[in-house]
C-alpha cells in the first residue's frame, strides 16, 4: 500500500513536470501592432507624347497599280498632359533622301484599330481613323478631336503605295512617312 | 495512510498549480511591429512612377520564446474623401535595409511589388523569427494616367505582423 501511494506521487510529479515544460510554440499567436503610412500625390501636368517602331519595307510591282497594305505600325499617343484636351495624329510625306520620290499621291495611309490601354485611354469610338488616303498633303489619321484625349491610346497605320506609271523596270522609287501628334483645343 | 494520501492531494495540487502558471511566469513576450510611419506628398504627373517615397522604419519584435517565424504584410486601402484613390495597381512596394537579431540572408524582401492585394512584404518564412529586427519598407506610386492636373490622389498602406509557424 505504501510503495503503491509513493509510486502515485512519482507519477503525479512527473505529470505536473511534464505540464510545466510543455514547449512554448503553444503560446505563439499573431502578432499585435501596426503601422501605417499616408501617401497624397498631386497632379502636374505631363506631356503630350506619341511613339512607335517604325517600318521599313519595300515591295516590287507594276507600274500604276497599287500595291496592298504594307508599313505597319502601331503608334502609341500618351496623353498624361493633365488636361481635356484632345489629340490628332498626323501623316506627312516627304521623299527620300536618296533616290526618286513617290510623290504623296501614290502614297495612301489608313489608320485603324484603336485600342486604349487598360489603363485608362481613349475609347475607339471617339477616335476618327481615316481609309486609303492619299499623301499629297499632312493627312490627320487620327483625332480625337474636342472630346478628351487623356491616357494612352494605340492605333495601327498602314500605307499602300503605287509606282508611277511611267517607271521603267528596275526603278526604284520611295518615300517617307512621318506621324506626329499635336493638341487639339 | 491518511498522511499519504495527503501528500498524495497535496503533490498533485502542487502540479495543478505549476500547470496553471501563467504564461507570464515563464517571461513569454508577444510578436509586435512598430515603426514610425507618417505622412508623405508629392507632385507627378499621370501615368509616370515616382521615385521611392514614404520611406517607413519597421521594427519587429519577437520575444515569444519560439522558434516560429513572421511575416510583415502592406495592405493598401483608399484614402478618406475627397482625396481620389490611387488603387493598388498604383502602388508598389520594396522593403530591404534588414538588420537586428534575425539575419539578412533569413527576411526575404519584395521589390516593387504592386498592392493590387496584400503583400508579404518581409517574411522570416520557417526560420526563426526571435529578436529585434528592423527594416526599411518604400514606395513608389503612379498617378493613373487619365488623371487632370491638380486632382489629388492618396492612399493608406498599412503593415502588420503575423506569426508563420
Amino acid at each position: 500500500m505504501f510503495r503503491s501511494t509513493r509510486s502515485r506521487l512519482v507519477a503525479a510529479g512527473a505529470v505536473g513536470i511534464a505540464v510545466a515544460v510543455t514547449p512554448m510554440a503553444a503560446f505563439a499567436g499573431a502578432g499585435t501592432g501596426s503601422v501605417t503610412t499616408v501617401v497624397t500625390a498631386t497632379t502636374v501636368p505631363g506631356a503630350l507624347t506619341i511613339a512607335g517602331a517604325g517600318v521599313n519595307v519595300g515591295v516590287s510591282q507594276a507600274p500604276g497599280s497599287w500595291g496592298a497594305a504594307t508599313g505597319l505600325n502601331t503608334l502609341t499617343v500618351a496623353d498624361t498632359t493633365g488636361t481635356t484636351n484632345g489629340w490628332a495624329v498626323t501623316a506627312t510625306y516627304s521623299d527620300p533622301v536618296a533616290g526618286t520620290g513617290l510623290g504623296g499621291a501614290n502614297v495612301a495611309v489608313t489608320s485603324a484599330n484603336v485600342l486604349p490601354s487598360a489603363l485608362g485611354g481613349v475609347l475607339a469610338s471617339n477616335v476618327s481613323t481615316v481609309s486609303d488616303v492619299p499623301l499629297t498633303t499632312p493627312v490627320t489619321v487620327l483625332t480625337t478631336g474636342a472630346a478628351s484625349g487623356a491616357g494612352v491610346t494605340a492605333a495601327d497605320t498602314t500605307l499602300k503605295v503605287r509606282v508611277p506609271q511611267t517607271a521603267q523596270v528596275g526603278d526604284v522609287f520611295g518615300g517617307v512617312v512621318t506621324y506626329t501628334v499635336a493638341s487639339v483645343r | 495512510m491518511r498522511r499519504s494520501r495527503f501528500r498524495l492531494i497535496a503533490v498533485a495540487g502542487a502540479c495543478v498549480v505549476v500547470g496553471a502558471m501563467p504564461t507570464a511566469a515563464y517571461a513569454v513576450g508577444a510578436l509586435t511591429l512598430t515603426g514610425t510611419g507618417g505622412s508623405v506628398s508629392l507632385n507627378s504627373a499621370p501615368g509616370v512612377w515616382s521615385g521611392s517615397i514614404g520611406a517607413t522604419s519597421l521594427t519587429m519584435t519577437d520575444t515569444t520564446l519560439t522558434t516560429a517565424g513572421w511575416a510583415v504584410t502592406a495592405t493598401y486601402a483608399d484614402p478618406v474623401l475627397p482625396t481620389k484613390p490611387l488603387k493598388g495597381a498604383n502602388v508598389e512596394m520594396s522593403t530591404g535595409a534588414v538588420a537586428g537579431a534575425v539575419p539578412a540572408a533569413n527576411v526575404s524582401t519584395v521589390t516593387d511589388a504592386p498592392l493590387s492585394s496584400p503583400v508579404t512584404v518581409l517574411s522570416t518564412g520557417a526560420n526563426t523569427g526571435a529578436g529585434v529586427t528592423t527594416a526599411v519598407a518604400t514606395l513608389k506610386v503612379r498617378i493613373p494616367q487619365t488623371a487632370q492636373t491638380g486632382q489629388v490622389y492618396g492612399c493608406v498602406v498599412t503593415f502588420t505582423i503575423a506569426s508563420v509557424r
